[in-house]
């Protein structure tokens, strides 16, 4: 669990936007903010789920280009 | 100062997840058709000139269209291009825009192909390398001088003989269609009959298409061949010739702030794209040479007589062209993706003054590519002009030379000032520690990821992981860790919004906006990124798009 320890601790904060003049602004309808520690745990639970599956599901074949 | 135009191309990889166990999945060929349609019930849409891709534009000025080899025409992706920008402000705010329209895009285009057998979840990544390695992905274009003084009278000597050989060229392409045709009908015709008497359980004759598809190709490439070669040896003696020297270690280096992270097997490495670059600059037509530099933008216009414009190839006859970056990265961080695009943009401004002439140049570009890619603790030294050098210390060089020319203009732009600022931050935050430019860049906030993930979960989630930051919409990853306050955002919400149906001023871009909504409806117009052709054949009328070129 100290993998899980040090991201959760990296993304602990919310980073300070260095463009304050251009922070969006407020919406007055929005949804409280899930705190980082529950983001991170939601990410890293979906990732759990089939994951050989969405690899599949997003193959290119032979590639672009 | 940052003024020039510039644009970014991307590639969607299409994700589809069927709705039950038995739904077959659409071919992506089916999902663009349904993504095209759903975008014209959102913005106004206009045919492009590239019939053979179903191109089209939207009214902000970009362009879509679907992108694949003849030989997997199924599997292809969705490439976006934005609209011609100026400043990497503009940049960042129509790479978000055209992200929104394909978000706005999905739930009608799902419903499609519900309705036409595919029920299912749709999903869009941007990115540029799949599960299996397949590489694709984003490219940089930015006017630059194509050549100066001798190398630039140099390549408009050759031009006449490269002319001529470029309507032989179109000749035998056009022999090639008529013996396809008289030999390939009877063929069709002969797979249509088996097709219509075959048990409908079985699965056909499998690949015939594909295989008259690849065939073609293949005799396409070895007839263009012995035109290209010889003009792709003198685009690599003369063209770009003094951004290649000066920059070259500059955009392999630029991979420390830019890179977006990718894992490749258990290991992660910092980007998808460089460790499968070959070549600094293309010398073949080969699509797996992957250069640095790539000219094919300047090949696509010796061919355009086969298109039906035989003056095209003229229009090399500008100093100025499109300085094709095949390397580039599928940022999904604001600030990667700003200082990307503006730290590039900032120095063709200084080697176009003289001031990178004694910039440091890598002993073996690509060797050192791929190491740097393999190095995320950044530490690694490389061979240089100047002696041993980190990748960071390659950096700061290239900084601490764009502030001093920047510092000496009676005018410097608010935009470059901005540049410098998140430069200096973000090689300062990569020499302190990369962990803590976690939602600043986007390899530190992947391999955050990861690492809170590797001790409990398989290889596989791993994967997913890398794969998953990439998808747009809520279910993306670096899109949750956005929406959460957890990535820094430069540009408004409103500005998107706005900026997903409105052209950036002051660009041809705006141009082709208004004729958009003025012709867009005539099925006799063709719209390009140069011109706007109106009627068909050689009475079509021309609509140059220059009005707010410089």
């Amino acid at each position: 669990m100290t993998g899980s320890m040090r991201v959760h601790s990296t993304f602990a904060q919310e980073i300070p936007m260095a463009e304050p003049a251009r922070q969006p602004q407020p919406q007055p309808a929005r949804k409280p903010q899930p705190r980082p520690a529950e983001v991170v745990e939601r990410i890293l639970d979906d990732a759990q789920k089939r994951p050989q599956d969405y690899a599949r599901e997003t193959i290119v074949p032979k590639g672009g280009e | 100062m940052l003024d020039r135009l510039h644009g970014l191309e991307n590639e969607y990889a299409i994700r589809f997840e069927p709705a039950g166990a038995g739904v077959e999945r659409p071919d992506h060929a089916d999902v663009f058709r349904a993504l095209k349609n759903s975008i014209a019930w959102t913005v106004e849409t206009a045919p492009g000139a590239r019939n053979g891709r179903d191109q089209f534009f939207v009214s902000n000025g970009g362009s879509f269209c679907y992108e694949a080899l003849p030989s997997a025409y199924d599997g292809g992706l969705i490439e976006g291009a934005t609209p011609e920008v100026r400043g990497p402000g503009q940049s960042l705010l129509y790479q978000r825009a055209q992200e929104e329209l394909l978000l706005r895009a999905i739930p009608r285009a799902e419903r499609t192909l519900a309705n036409e057998g595919h029920p299912g979840s749709l999903g869009l990544l941007r990115n540029a390398r799949d599960a299996e390695g397949h590489i694709y992905g984003p490219q940089e274009n930015y006017e630059a001088v194509l050549a100066r003084g001798p190398e630039l009278w140099l390549l408009r000597a050759c031009l006449p003989v490269v002319m001529v050989g470029s309507w032989l060229t179109c000749a035998a392409l056009w022999l090639l269609i008529g013996v396809t045709v008289v030999v390939g009908l009877p063929l069709l015709l002969a797979y249509a009959i088996v097709l219509a008497l075959r048990d409908p359980g079985d699965d056909g004759i499998p690949g015939l298409g594909h295989r008259i598809a690849a065939g073609f190709e293949v005799a396409e490439m070895a007839i263009t061949l012995p035109l290209l070669l010889p003009f792709l040896l003198l685009l690599r003696g003369v063209a770009f010739r003094g951004v290649r020297r000066t920059m070259t270690a500059f955009l392999v280096t630029r991979t420390v702030f830019a890179g977006v992270g990718t894992l490749d097997g258990d290991v992660f490495g910092l980007s998808e794209k460089g460790p499968a670059v070959r070549r600094v600059t293309r010398v073949t037509a080969l699509p797996f040479e992957r250069p640095i530099f790539d000219f094919g933008n300047l090949c696509k216009q010796l061919q355009m007589p086969f298109f039906g414009r035989m003056l095209a190839p003229w229009s090399l006859w500008n100093p100025r062209q499109r300085l094709q970056l095949g390397f580039s990265h599928a940022n999904r961080a604001d600030v990667a993706g700003f200082l990307k695009v503006g730290a590039t943009g900032l120095l063709l401004d200084l080697e176009e003054a003289g001031a990178l002439d004694d910039a440091p140049r890598l002993r073996r570009p690509v060797k050192a590519l791929h190491r740097i890619c393999a190095d995320v603790e950044l530490k690694r030294s490389y061979r240089t002009s100047h002696g041993e050098m980190t990748a960071l210390a390659i950096q700061r060089w290239y900084l601490h030379r764009a502030r001093t020319w920047v510092d000496g203009q009676a005018v410097a732009s608010p935009e470059a000032r901005r540049v410098l600022r998140l430069w200096t931050e973000v090689l300062d935050g990569l020499e302190a520690d990369p962990a803590k430019l976690s939602g600043v860049l986007d390899w530190p906030t992947k391999r955050a990821l990861i690492d809170a993930a590797r001790p409990r979960v398989l290889t596989a989630a791993l994967k997913k992981i890398d794969l998953r930051y990439h998808e747009l919409g809520p279910e993306g990853y670096f899109t949750q860790l956005r929406d959460a306050g957890l990535a820094r955002q430069l540009v408004e919400e409103a500005a998107v919004a706005k900026a997903v149906a409105n052209a950036p001023p002051d660009t041809p871009a705006h141009q082709r906006g208004q004729l958009i909504s003025a012709l867009g409806a005539d099925a006799d117009v063709r719209f390009g990124w140069a011109e706007i052709r109106q009627g068909r054949g050689l009475r079509a009328e021309v609509i140059p798009l220059d009005r707010f070129r410089r």
